[in-house]
């Protein structure tokens, strides 16, 4: 028995083994350049190493200083040591740029005081007054502070800006007055645009699927080819023809302009109406087609059986019914309501500037001002949104005795 | 079995990596150009680069570089020596100077510099080479009466209807203020405060249900071709060149332009530096600059110049002293400082709903 049993074990690890290598290539392809590159970007909303590097011993200096205190008179010395130390101004950019973030101004501050240092002789002999002499601003504790801040090596600016909030100098977290804020409102924005997406995807998905799930086979072809028909069109292509169809001079605007409905042109196109109908459309097959899967496997003669034992219309689809489609109104919602969160070139070509959101401020930050700390926190803020979401959906779903996608 | 798809596919992903890294521009030793991804990058082509090549038979290539300095900074870090010289916009010029990657130029290498005298910073990092102004354009075939001051933009009961803006807070901003009545040399004092911020930002809060914002001037020219607004913030050489080749009649608002000048800056640690200075003496010359000007209505900073513009250009120029004494220039040291602070409050502000 007991040789059995190892013997057992030995081949299911061997069968495990030989699965294990037939996947590594994948794995070691997705840790390469999927994981790797995530975890590495997503790191930069914590990491902060830049200031200490440029300015190491003003780092030091002002490591055991604090808020309200009068500042060691070591800091002057040291920084005016970081600052003759930098052979090139390249060297202290990174540093430079990252005190410019929370402190305006501070940019210019250090590359114009090592400027006028480089020139100066023997600069260590008073460095309090030399600096101030330089800048007024070397006299206000606020950048020393930020300094301070900045220190790193790991910090918590990028994630606090990401949801509005900062943190004072005295070391307290405050929010964001709202007339300066904020990335709560985009994010508030990305989640309505999703929801309300889902939901009409819903709304449009649910009768489409149920009637090519009741219809004969080759009205179904029919319709399942209807669904499909736009996935040969570029998403480009579509997102553009909304864009001419929904114009003041568009077609939609000429045909209710020609049949009276309305005394002038709507304005349809840059707002909220045309991402969603244009979201709608990119994303209903994604609805249309988990809810066809399961409604296809939900006998007719349920409901026929719920009706015979007295269930009103209304409640044999409650009780009967929507229990068993469920799965696939989960799934369905889930795709669709994920790939909301996601979409960049929608909102960017056919909505305003309200509609923008979270992935327009992350791409705006990776590639125009290079705040790669801030893009990488509003990235941790909408994956960790998406996990969220994705979490609700299977408590929820389990709650029901039921599970994505499988039965 | 398994194992030789196993094999194929590990060969494959191998192969792809390979090509990914041979696939790495190959570097030139002529001369390299990044421009902007604009008309303003094409009329280059055609009226300095390609005749430069002629006369000297140097290999240069016309590479284009993307928006925003940091965009510039992560492909000079990158890769250097990719780029010998960068168009830049006045704020890119001052903080690549501050930051080094931008070097100095001796001007005195430059022949008939001294004739820049139309607008020019004296940066030292940057020869300038065009400017051009933010204005008030809208349709005359779609229009009443038409608007005359940045206040006509807010003015959505005498003219219903959305306007274009530039999804930037740099210039707009400054036009925020002059509609709210601030004169136009206080513009920068007033902004330099936080309550001149929170001044110029309730004035766009009032504007804001009534703004499409475009990132790109050529949509602002698309979107007042459709009537999809009734106004916009745009570019005043635009309007010309659109007028010319589409066969359009905007008109624009000349009072309190904002003026922004365009520059060539010199990459630090270029390999090709006395190419790089052969083609600045070549686009400083008053005839090629003037074949920018002609090619774009864009004003070139250089007064002798002047003398080789076509003459109906002249009128709608920036440079034209009428439009010019009307025109706040753009205080790009205020927007090295500013920038980051203020676009995150802009961007943030924007997408709020």
């Amino acid at each position: 028995m007991p040789n059995i049993a190892r013997d057992q074990a030995r081949s299911e690890r061997a069968a495990k083994f030989r699965a294990l290598m037939l996947v590594v290539p994948i794995l070691l392809f997705l840790l390469v350049v999927f994981i790797g590159p995530v975890v590495k970007l997503l790191s930069r909303s914590v990491d902060d190493r830049d200031v200490a590097s440029a300015l190491p011993q003003t780092a030091q200096a002002l490591a055991e200083w604090r808020w309200g205190t009068p500042l060691p008179d070591a800091a002057y010395g040291a920084m005016v040591g970081d600052l003759r130390a930098a052979s090139t101004p390249a060297n202290l950019a990174p540093a430079a740029g990252r005190l410019n973030y929370s402190l305006p101004g501070m940019r210019a501050l250090l590359m114009t005081t090592r400027t006028k240092l480089q020139a100066l002789d023997r600069p260590e002999a008073d460095p309090k007054s030399i600096l101030i002499s330089l800048s007024a601003k070397w006299a206000e504790p606020a950048t020393w502070a930020n300094i301070r801040q900045a220190a790193g090596p790991i910090t918590d600016f990028y994630l606090l800006t990401a949801v509005d909030l900062k943190r004072d100098f005295d070391g307290s977290i405050a929010r964001v007055p709202p007339s300066q804020s904020s990335f709560l409102p985009s994010i508030r924005t990305t989640f309505v645009i999703a929801f309300t997406v889902t939901l009409l995807a819903i709304v449009f998905g649910f009768p489409f699927a149920y009637l090519m799930a009741s219809a004969t086979e080759r009205v179904a072809g029919i319709m399942m080819f209807v669904v499909l028909l736009p996935f040969l069109t570029a998403t480009m292509v579509r997102i553009l023809a909304w864009g001419i169809l929904l114009g003041r001079e568009g077609v939609i605007n000429y045909g209710l302009l020609s049949s009276g409905l309305v005394d002038g042109p709507l304005d349809l196109l840059y707002n909220r109406t045309a991402v969603n109908i244009a979201l709608l459309h990119i994303f209903v097959p994604y609805m249309i087609l988990p809810l066809y899967s399961v409604m296809k496997t939900v006998p007719l003669s349920h409901m026929r059986a719920a009706a015979s034992l007295g269930a009103p219309p209304f409640t044999a689809f409650r009780r009967v019914y929507l229990p068993q489609i469920a799965p696939g109104l989960a799934a369905g919602s889930l795709l669709v309501f994920i790939q909301c969160l996601g979409v960049f070139v929608v909102p960017a070509i056919l909505g305003g500037a309200q509609e923008q959101g979270l992935p327009s401020l992350i791409a705006h930050y990776v590639n125009k001002t290079l705040n790669w700390g801030l893009a990488a926190a509003l990235s941790v803020i909408l994956l960790v949104s998406v996990y969220l979401v994705y979490w609700l959906f299977v408590t929820l779903t389990k709650s029901a005795s039921l599970s994505l996608g499988t039965r | 079995m398994k194992l030789t798809t196993n094999k194929a596919l590990i060969g494959l992903y191998l192969a792809a990596s390979t090509i990914l890294i041979l696939s790495s521009p190959a570097r030139s030793d002529g001369l390299s150009l990044a421009l902007f991804t604009s008309p303003l990058g094409e009329v280059l082509k055609t009226a300095a680069i390609e005749p430069f090549r002629e006369v000297t038979k140097i290999d240069v290539k016309a590479d284009n570089r993307d928006w925003g300095i940091g965009a510039v900074r992560a492909k000079i870090e990158s890769d250097s020596g990719v780029w010998d010289l960068v168009t830049v916009e006045d704020a890119e010029a001052i903080q690549g100077c501050d930051e080094g990657y931008f070097a100095k130029i001796d001007k005195s290498k430059i022949a008939g510099l001294e004739d820049f005298d139309l607008m020019d910073d004296k940066l030292e990092c940057a020869v300038p080479f065009v400017f051009y102004g933010t204005v008030l354009a809208y349709d005359k075939a779609r229009i009443g009466d038409e608007p005359t001051s940045w206040a006509d933009l807010w003015d959505v009961k005498k003219w219903p209807g959305r306007r274009g803006m530039n999804k930037t807070p740099m210039a707009t901003l400054e036009l925020a203020l002059m509609a709210d009545g601030v004169e136009r040399d206080q513009v920068y004092a007033v902004l330099a405060t936080p309550e001149g911020v929170d001044r110029a930002f309730k004035k766009l809060d009032e504007l804001k249900p009534n703004i499409v914002w475009w990132q790109n001037p050529g949509q602002s020219r698309q979107m007042l071709a459709a009537g999809e607004i009734v106004m916009s913030v745009t570019y005043d050489n635009g309007i010309r060149f659109f007028n010319k080749t589409q066969g359009t009649n905007f008109g624009l608002v000349r009072s309190n332009t904002i003026t922004h000048v365009n520059y060539w800056a010199l990459v630090e640690g270029s390999k090709n530096v006395d190419n790089a200075y052969a083609f600045l003496n070549y686009a400083a010359k008053p005839e090629v600059q003037a074949a920018v000007t002609n090619g774009l209505a864009i004003s070139t900073p250089n007064r002798k110049a002047m003398d080789f513009v076509q003459s109906d250009l002249k009128p709608f120029l920036t440079s034209n002293p009428n439009n010019l004494k009307e025109s706040l220039k753009l205080d790009p040291q205020f927007w090295v400082d500013n920038y980051d602070a203020l676009s995150q409050r802009f961007d943030a502000w924007v997408s709020a709903g």
